[in-house]
């Protein structure tokens, strides 16, 4: 990825944090607001930039903020962060993942522990990065670690499509994303009717 | 003079010497794993003579700090706590490249946290900033810095931040190290 793609993310970024067009919408907001809100975030994304933006501070006391239904990585099922955790121990394995998923803990240890511990876990940054390190280790089995949101999934998939056109055969990705809409549902479903 | 870490007083003037995290962003760019290229270079530089033009243009230096290994954040959060004094810094004065800040917003981290070799931070009376400041600029390392906050009297230890759309954010301590997210 050349600098240039990285200046068009900052530009597109910054756009959303143009500090006149900030204060007109809070402004507006303060005027408009009435009737106490709740609003809730989807992603860890949201809440970070939420927090890093300090917009908490800038809404009035009508509005409130709730996080979840989460991420896709805290709504990982236990018995599949040990699985992530017995296949880093696998002696022929390199286990590639996103960030988020080192420091969740599993039932007695953590992708991080088991990197400490001398386990080849690779944190990258995209599916097509696991790729090019299975390429750059064809006598080792390299796993991605699947796990993501419907946004997630097709690059997770692409990066299979990939590896088939690219004839890489000791790329797997072990296949855990998960869905929003029944977290939505479940959350929208009256107490009484759930 | 003594420029340790508690001495920070009240009515501080914060002084970064240039922009950050260039140190922290080089490194990931380097490392396996990271499909972008960049023209990025450590900021490791000898701040020898800087010190010594700051020390000539001001008696009134309270602290000095390297932000190394954390970051201006946790630089910042230890000086408050050691000092028993509240930071404000100004998120629209900190001195960050635009391919620095291009990299953090797309891999999650925060240019606050990562690591600088050739800065320095310094908490000066008010009364000598300008001199201070003018110092640091003087110097080929110092070119970019910047008063980026203040010292407040609050005893509470803690190291808040203006965001740049006028909202204010708690920076704490960072636990762990920084890691690429995907949520």
């Amino acid at each position: 990825m050349k600098v240039w793609i990285l200046l068009m993310t900052l530009k597109h970024s910054e756009e959303y944090r143009d500090p006149e067009i900030a204060k007109k919408l809070i402004n507006k907001i303060k005027t408009t607001s009435q009737r106490p809100i709740r609003l809730m975030e989807v992603c860890g994304t949201h809440t970070v930039s939420i927090f890093r933006s300090g917009i908490r501070s800038l809404l009035p006391k009508t509005i409130a903020l709730l996080s979840g239904p989460g991420c896709p990585v805290c709504v990982t099922d236990q018995r599949e962060i040990d699985a992530f955790i017995e296949l880093a121990r696998l002696d022929d394995v390199i286990v590639t993942t996103f960030g988020d998923l080192m420091r969740v803990p599993g039932s007695n240890s953590s992708l991080q522990k088991e990197s400490a511990e001398g386990r080849d876990i690779r944190v990258v940054y995209s599916t097509f990065d696991a790729l090019e390190v299975a390429q750059k280790n064809p006598d080792k089995k390299v796993v991605f670690l699947g796990v993501g949101f419907e946004t997630t999934a097709p690059t997770i998939a692409a990066s299979i499509m990939q590896a088939g056109q690219m004839k890489v055969d000791n790329y797997s990705v072990i296949s855990a994303p998960k869905l929003v809409p029944p977290a939505l549902d479940t959350l929208l479903t009256p107490p009484e009717s759930a | 003079m003594n420029v340790a870490s508690p001495n920070a007083k009240a009515g501080d003037r914060i002084i970064l010497s240039g922009t950050i995290a260039d140190h922290g962003i080089t490194i990931l760019t380097r490392r396996e794993g990271l499909s972008f290229e960049s023209d990025l270079t450590s900021d490791t530089a000898p701040l020898n003579h800087m010190v010594k033009q700051m020390f000539a243009a001001s008696n009134n230096i309270h602290v000095l700090r390297d932000p190394t290994r954390g970051g201006v954040g946790t630089a910042l959060n230890e000086i408050a706590e050691k000092s028993q004094v509240a930071i404000k810094i100004y998120e629209n004065t900190i001195p960050l490249k635009k391919e620095v800040a291009a990299a953090c917003e797309l891999l999650g981290f925060d240019p606050l946290y990562l690591a600088n070799e050739g800065k320095l931070l310094s908490f000066v009376a008010q009364e000598d900033t300008a001199a201070v400041l003018a110092a640091i600029q003087a110097n080929q390392y110092g070119k970019d810095a910047a008063v980026i906050g203040e010292v407040i009297a609050d005893h509470t230890g803690k190291v808040f931040m203006e965001t740049r759309i006028g909202g204010e954010r708690l920076l704490d301590m960072l636990a762990g190290e920084q890691l690429p997210r995907i949520c």
